[in-house]
């Protein structure tokens, strides 16, 4: 049933996308730039439809932090690998670049362009090692407190 | 009749249900099992589900490194070794290796390198395992070193080095995803096998099926998963992460967060000596003069253990637990002691472990690496007396 409704919904998406298009190469005035460099990953404020999955200042489908440049995080990192690989890690600046640097050397990670620095800098703000001491303390939820019976 | 044949099929049904391709393991893992990545699969055991002697495969914790296959056909499946010190390589179907060689069975203790690495400080990256990458599981198969005299190895021999058929995570079908191994001596040890069972059963698919190099006290990242190609080299094996900084630490100790040249990391072999308690689970609220157990394992890579300790002060004074001998060499050790608290108040159960060359486990984190490997520090739980 559920698959039927998805189903349906892709069909009417589909027919809308072609009408607007239509109405669009019809009217013809503003035409679309095909292949011109806009440059888009250079604005930050782009929309690129991944805010809509942003709740409380995270992005719910990966778990990123949507903070400034979280978009192009979400793009080049989660390619190949699950989000909490990088979301569980807390790396300096330089800690972060190494990590990509080895990714580009040893597991086929593509040339990220003046992304990279960005995407650095959005990992080492958001992502930063905290002070936690030799060892850290034991934590125990309230709820998980159980009495023994022997 | 028609009942017991409803009866068998779901049975066979059930026994299945993990080898099915394609199949995410979070579907028959324990559902507290703790998640730290599904893309590759990295899944951790929370300690309190380790109490078993030898670990259940639905409490075995998975360290993927890239995609699991899909092509495991057993009628197909073949072993190949070659390599420099191969004169005459050979190639077995695994119908072959069953019927050749004679069977073994081994409990055999498989820790991820990386375990601990969560407490590392400054952090170091990678999945951030607690304590519980590990497993003492019973492995059965035919010795390694049976396979390699019959197919006859030079005397140059080095290394054994394994490559599996899992796929890579850039989708690169000619990137070879993990390619490590373990120096001849250790590949020539009883315990090593050339494994097609688990606890009794064919290995799940997201633990190596159908065929697993299993080399017990190393880290696990040693024993290579859906085996299908071993390489017996003339010099230390050099397939992907086997190389600097994968699987090493320095050569000498070091400042936290310091770099270190590749040059100056060392391969990890044998592992540290190290316990956990697995009953009770921490949290544990018990009445003054209460006495409860308190029991878990204790393992020392390719050493056995030789005591095991409690403390209920921070260290300051320990009381030895009954410790008992492994069911093998390179299985865990069952420890355990009763305890009872009289003053009310918050307290810490430590367990420490000492190998037979008197050498302990750290009460804090021991030498800091850049990839967080071998903390093996006291694991702790929490015990209130109210």
């Amino acid at each position: 049933m559920a698959g039927d409704k998805h189903a349906r919904n892709i069909i009417i998406f589909m027919v809308l996308i072609t009408l607007f298009s239509g109405i669009i190469a019809l009217t013809g005035k503003e035409e679309a730039p095909k292949f011109t460099k806009v440059k888009t990953t250079e604005k930050e404020s782009e929309p690129s439809g991944l805010e809509d999955d942003v709740k409380d200042g995270i992005h719910i489908p990966t778990g990123f932090i949507a903070d400034v440049n979280f978009e192009l995080v979400v793009t080049n990192c989660t390619g190949c690998h699950a989000a909490d690989l990088v979301t569980q890690n807390r790396m300096t600046k330089q800690g972060w670049e190494d990590i990509i640097v080895w990714m580009q050397e040893k597991q086929n990670l593509w040339d990220l362009g003046p992304n990279k620095e960005k995407i650095v800098e959005y990992l080492a703000k958001n992502y930063a090692p905290k002070e936690e001491g030799r060892r850290k303390q034991l934590k125990i939820e309230s709820d998980d407190w159980y009495v023994l019976e022997n | 009749m028609f009942g017991l044949i409803v009866i068998c099929l779901l049975i066979s049904f059930q026994s299945t249900a993990q080898y099915e391709v394609g199949q995410a393991p979070t579907e028959w893992k324990s559902p507290e099992m703790i998640v730290h990545n599904d893309r590759p699969w990295n899944i951790e055991t929370p300690v309190h589900l380790l109490d078993d002697d030898i670990t259940p495969i639905e409490k075995m914790f998975v360290r993927n490194n890239g995609i699991m296959p899909t092509d495991l056909d057993p009628e197909t499946w073949t072993l190949t070794i070659d390599g420099e010190s191969v004169p005459n390589p050979k190639t077995y179907t695994l119908n072959e290796l069953k019927s050749k060689f004679k069977h073994y069975s081994y409990s055999l203790v498989l820790e991820c390198g990386g375990n601990g690495r969560g407490e590392m400080n400054p952090p170091a990256s990678g999945n951030q395992w607690s304590y519980g990458a590990v497993n003492c599981g019973k492995w059965a198969g035919v010795r390694l070193r049976d396979i390699l005299e019959d197919v006859g190895i030079s005397d140059d021999a080095v290394y054994v080095g394994y490559y599996g058929t899992d796929k890579h995570l850039s989708g690169d079908p000619k990137k070879v995803v993990i390619s490590r191994g373990v120096p001849i001596d250790k590949a020539m040890q009883d315990e090593t096998l050339v494994a097609f069972q688990l606890n009794g059963e064919d290995i799940p698919i997201v633990h190596g099926y159908p065929l697993r190099l299993v080399v017990g006290g190393w880290p696990a990242s040693a024993s290579g998963k859906w085996l299908h190609r071993l390489v017996v080299r003339n010099q230390v094996h050099d397939g992907p992460k086997m190389e600097s900084p994968s699987y090493r630490v320095p050569k000498y100790p070091v400042e936290p967060g310091q770099t270190v040249p590749d040059e100056d990391m060392m391969i990890i072999e044998s592992m540290p000596v190290k316990s956990i308690i697995t009953y009770p689970k921490t949290g544990a609220m018990v009445k003054p003069g209460q006495e409860f157990e308190v029991r878990g394992h204790a393992w020392a890579g390719e050493l056995e253990v030789a005591k095991v300790e409690i403390s209920t002060d921070y260290g300051q004074t320990w009381k030895e637990a009954k410790l008992e001998k492994p069911a093998n060499r390179l299985a865990w050790q069952n420890f355990s002691t009763t305890l009872s608290l009289d003053q009310t108040g918050y307290y810490e159960v430590w367990g420490k472990a000492t190998d037979s060359e008197g050498i302990s486990q750290p009460m804090v984190v021991p030498g800091w690496n850049p990839r967080g490997y071998l903390n093996n520090a006291t694991h702790r739980i929490a015990v209130k007396v109210q």
